[in-house]
């Protein structure tokens, strides 16, 4: 891990999983990589909290998931969202816009720093 | 649960993972071995990764299953309604058998709950005791007052809270619109501390109350301050006076309706005010305690035949045929239901043997259906669904319909319930509490799953069976030989069920027959009859009670229409007092006999014969020397093949001419047949007839008056019977029986044994003629082309239905034999000695055997011979092209 990776929090990475997916199926290991890029390697998925994300999320109907094979010919799960999960999406975006429009106004104010 | 494809899949997706970033790294242009290593150290600690994913994935698939089961169990009803919605036929009959099955069983039970099971309606009824002096014969018998003055003495403040004596009294009761009679209890101070209720209004009796001496009070019930004294609210009949048996009361109290014992007791008054006798040998009275919380019943008798063995010390030898030997302590819930704990428990077995031949019953039509479906299942399997699976659908469906024929069966049961109290009224103790409430619904529930799985799971198995085989090709018949020995075995079992069930209700009914076939001694048909009790204030002496009756019977004769009239001071089939009797003016010599006190026209209308001399006349005045008529078993027993006209005796218990010194002896004068005065199923005691005019005293007590019709119909003279009492005194409250009421009475509790039991026997006789036309019905649509082959290469038809009939007795006789030897077994319960359900029958009665071995026989016959006589009437052409 680089020094300028930040430490997810808590609550965010189900909603970067359901966006990471939103783009089409992808395995555990793809959702990890492709955070990772997309973030510059700001955000480091930790293993150990991605794989029972994963299935917490199947397990509430957000995700499905299924076996096969990666472009290389590797063995793989992969995930894709179920309608839920794209509803669930929705929600999460809007709470998370909400929620950072907030601290942007209690940061920004004048005299906070 | 341990899921061991969780942790798999967690695994191989792990390794997966691993595989990906190390093909990463090296595309990078890490060294491959370095680049796995990298992998692994990324990763960090696998263990804990792939133990938090694995929790997180058993969650998941535990909550996928349930949601899925839920989804295939309201599949598997659904798919169950619509098939059985798609045969009616089949469905209603099914639904008509489990209604009848478990509603017999609901009924039942819930009579036996409310009456065995559910404890008394009292407070702690478990310390509740009833006790009872025991004979020198091992018998029991009332109480002398004054033992349970001493029992009460020893007892009372350790092992016992509470001691009472209690004597049943049904006095016409003065003070409302007209003169009623209305039972109630005289009971000893403790009572009601024996039963700690608490009055609607006023209070119970206090110990003042029960001093000799003490103004006469009373408690009376909800219903009869209503009924009596007008009372609306309970508080408004506190204070007012009530006369019974010509003695005025004052109620102190009002008690709840609930509140019913002695059982039909609606007034209470003190005990002690009326005069007790002091003899430890004179047995009047019923006693109930209430035990200390530490105390035993045990502890408890062993105490009182302790104090009895001292008590009974002073009688005198020749007396001790009439003294307590011993003390009996029964839980009083045990005194008031022991008697018919049997009885209810042979029913209970009996209503399961019917639900037995039901679920055989639908247990070989479900196998019918079975092969039909066979096809269905075939499909099923084939498309993936497995054994397990085809099990639950069938069991399923076997469940929704047991379900639905139970809810059936509890609209049944309630009906059948208001029949049962109906029938058993006086002759079974606490039906009025029987009610179709929690406990009964939830053993129906039970009953209804249990009976599911009894006949649904051998179908089930052999169904799915089927679907395995080459069903699909053909019509099933592979497991067509298995199939049938499984429907002997059915059929056997249904007949043998039956049989059972028609064997204890034919020695019931021969019973019964032989019960009502016993000469009770007199004509009961053309008798109408009343109970008389006269006011003790105003009949104070026994020449008012003999001035009265000298009247009435007086003017009773001179009434048209009537045959004959006269009194007795018991009736028939109710109860008989006896008691010592000295013999031939020798104090020495001693009988025991019943003691009735009579008029001469009672015999006349009553048609009690003659034998020998003459009845009571008019020679026989109260200052007249006293006479006698005895009944013939009196004058054999005590003067065999000797003349008992002229032969001497007196005595009967407490009777003042015996007592009297010298003794005052009554001569016979005449001989009359016997009279049963207990029941039809006990024969005539030796009795002893005194005359009303002479030794009035046991009329005191209430006399029975008796009026025959010389038109043969007693309902012509109940009128003048009426008027005829009501014109000697206004204060009677008449209350008119024709005699063969008192005869239909008295066989009440055999007549609903007979009731219940015969409705189940007759019910299993329908049923196993229904299942068995069911089988053979199926068997011969199954064998219609080899009928066909067999009738078109010249078979004469009648052959090929016997061939079929054949095949349909043999396991049916087998049935036969079975049910023969278990019904020898079962009915001995039957002709156990404490029930004495069987009279006069032996429990292998022949005839009854005969009887209903040749009813299944027929029954049998003609419910295979009807689908036989179908299948071969079809044109064989026909019945060959079909397939």
């Amino acid at each position: 891990m680089t020094d300028s990776s930040l430490d997810l929090i808590k609550g965010t990475l189900d909603v970067l999983i359901l966006k990471t997916l939103s783009h089409g199926p992808r395995h555990g290991y793809g959702v990890s990589r492709w955070i990772r890029e997309t973030t510059d390697e700001a955000f480091q998925v930790d293993e150990g909290a991605l794989y029972p994300a994963l299935r917490r999320l199947q397990k509430r109907g957000y995700l499905d998931a299924e076996w096969g094979t990666t472009e290389t010919g590797r063995e793989a799960k992969f995930y894709h969202l179920t309608a839920e999960g794209e509803a669930e999406l929705e929600r999460g975006l809007s709470h998370w816009h909400r929620y950072v429009q907030a601290m942007g106004r209690v940061l920004g104010a004048p005299g906070a720093t | 649960m341990r899921d061991p494809s969780a942790a798999e899949d967690v695994e191989r997706e792990i390794q997966a993972h691993l595989a990906l970033r190390t093909e990463e790294l090296v595309e990078r242009g890490w060294d491959p071995g370095e680049a796995r290593a990298e992998a692994l150290r990324l990763f960090g600690d696998r263990e804990a990764v792939a133990r938090a994913a694995t929790q997180e994935a058993r969650r998941h698939e535990r909550a996928r299953r349930r949601s899925k089961m839920m989804e295939t169990v309201w599949q598997d009803i659904r798919y169950g309604i619509r098939s059985l919605t798609g045969s009616p036929g089949f469905a209603a009959v099914a639904l008509l058998t489990l209604a009848l099955g478990i509603g017999a069983n609901t009924a039942i039970f819930s009579v036996v709950d409310g009456v065995l099971l559910e404890p008394l309606p009292y407070d702690d009824p478990q310390e509740l005791l009833w006790l009872d002096e025991e004979t020198v014969r091992g018998t029991g018998m009332a109480v002398a007052w004054v033992n349970h003055l001493d029992w009460r003495e020893a007892t009372v403040g350790s092992e016992l809270k509470g001691l009472a004596a209690f004597g049943v009294r049904n006095p016409t009761v003065v003070g409302g619109p007209e003169p009623v009679q209305i039972a109630g209890a005289t009971v000893s101070q403790d009572f009601w501390r024996v039963f700690p209720v608490a009055p609607l209004a006023g209070r119970t009796t206090l110990p003042e109350d029960h001093l000799r001496g003490a103004a006469p009070v009373l408690v009376v019930s909800r219903s009869l301050a209503r009924d009596v004294l007008g009372a609306v609210q309970p508080a408004d009949a506190v204070g007012q006076t009530l006369e019974l048996g010509g003695r005025a009361f004052q109620v102190v109290g009002v008690v709840a309706d609930d509140f019913d014992f002695p059982s039909g007791a609606r007034h209470w008054g003190a005990a002690e005010l009326g005069t007790q006798s002091e003899s430890r040998t004179s047995h009047n009275w019923a006693v109930v305690a209430r035990m200390a919380p530490t105390a035993t019943r045990a502890g408890v008798e062993e105490r009182l035949d302790a104090v009895q063995q001292r008590l009974i010390a002073d009688v005198p030898a020749d007396a001790m045929d009439y003294a307590g030997v011993g003390v009996n302590v029964l839980p009083l819930q045990e005194e008031i239901v022991g008697e018919v704990r049997t009885p209810l428990l042979i029913l209970l077995g009996a209503a399961v043997f019917v639900l037995l031949v039901a679920c055989t019953n639908l247990a070989s039509t479900l196998l019918a259906r079975g092969t039909v479906r066979a096809r269905e299942m075939a499909v099923r399997s084939a498309l993936g669904g497995s054994r397990g699976r085809l099990i639950r659908q069938l069991l399923t469906e076997s469940v929704l319909l047991s379900l639905v024929g139970a809810g059936a069966g509890v609209g049944l049961a309630a009906a059948a319930l208001g029949i049962l109290r109906r029938l058993g009224a006086g002759a079974v103790p606490r039906l009025e509490g029987v009610a179709l409430d929690g406990p009964v619904l939830a053993f129906t529930v039970v009953v209804a799953v249990g009976t599911a799985l009894a006949f649904g799971l051998l179908p089930a198995l052999r169904g799915s069976e089927g679907a395995q085989a080459d069903a699909l090709r053909t019509d099933g018949r592979g497991t067509v030989g298995r199939r049938r020995a499984t429907w002997d075995v059915l059929v056997a079992a249904e007949v043998a069920l039956a049989l059972v069930l028609l064997a204890g209700s034919g020695l019931l009914v021969r019973s019964f027959v032989a019960v009502l076939d016993e000469d009770p001694g007199f004509q009961a048909a053309d008798v109408t009859t009343a109970r008389v009790s006269l006011s003790s204030t105003r009949y104070p002496e026994d020449a008012d009670h003999v001035r009265f009756w000298d009247a009435v019977l007086e003017r009773g004769e001179a009434l048209p229409g009537v045959a004959g009239v006269g009194i007795l001071s018991n009736r028939p089939l109710s109860n008989l007092p006896n008691g010592r009797l000295a013999l031939d003016g020798d104090p020495e010599k001693y009988g025991d006999a019943g003691y009735i006190v009579a008029s001469a026209g009672a015999f006349e209308a009553l048609d009690v014969p003659l034998l020998q001399g003459r009845l009571f006349d008019e020679r026989d005045g109260p200052d007249a020397p006293h006479v006698v008529v005895v009944s013939r078993s009196f004058a054999d027993t005590y003067w065999p093949g000797e003349d008992p006209l002229g032969r001497r005796v007196t005595g009967g218990g407490m009777d003042r001419f015996w007592n009297a010194d010298p003794p005052v002896w009554g001569t016979v004068v005449g001989v009359v047949g016997e009279v049963r005065y207990r029941d039809l199923e006990r024969s005539a005691e030796p009795t002893v007839y005194w005359h009303y005019r002479q030794r009035p005293g046991r009329i005191q007590f209430g006399a029975s008056v008796f009026l025959e019709a010389g038109s043969g119909d007693p309902s012509s003279v109940a009128g003048p019977l009426r008027t005829l009492l009501q014109e000697a005194d206004p204060e009677i409250p008449v209350q008119l029986q024709p005699m063969s009421e008192v005869v239909r009475a008295s066989v009440g509790e055999r007549r609903f044994m007979l009731f219940i039991l015969g409705s189940f026997a007759a019910l299993a006789l329908v049923l196993a003629g229904v299942g068995i036309y069911g089988v053979v019905s199926y068997s011969v649509a199954r064998r219609t082309r080899e009928m066909g082959v067999r009738l078109a290469l010249g078979a004469d038809p009648e052959s090929v239905r016997s061939l079929v009939l054949r095949g349909a007795l043999r396991p049916g006789a087998l049935g036969l034999v079975l049910g023969v030897v278990g019904a020898l077994v079962l009915t001995r319960v039957l002709a156990g000695l404490e029930t004495g359900l069987l009279y006069r029958v032996a429990p292998t009665d022949p005839l009854t055997y005969g009887g209903v071995t040749v009813a299944l026989l027929l029954v049998g016959v003609v419910a295979s011979w009807v689908p036989a006589y179908r299948g071969t009437r079809v044109d064989p052409m026909i019945t060959m092209r079909a397939e």
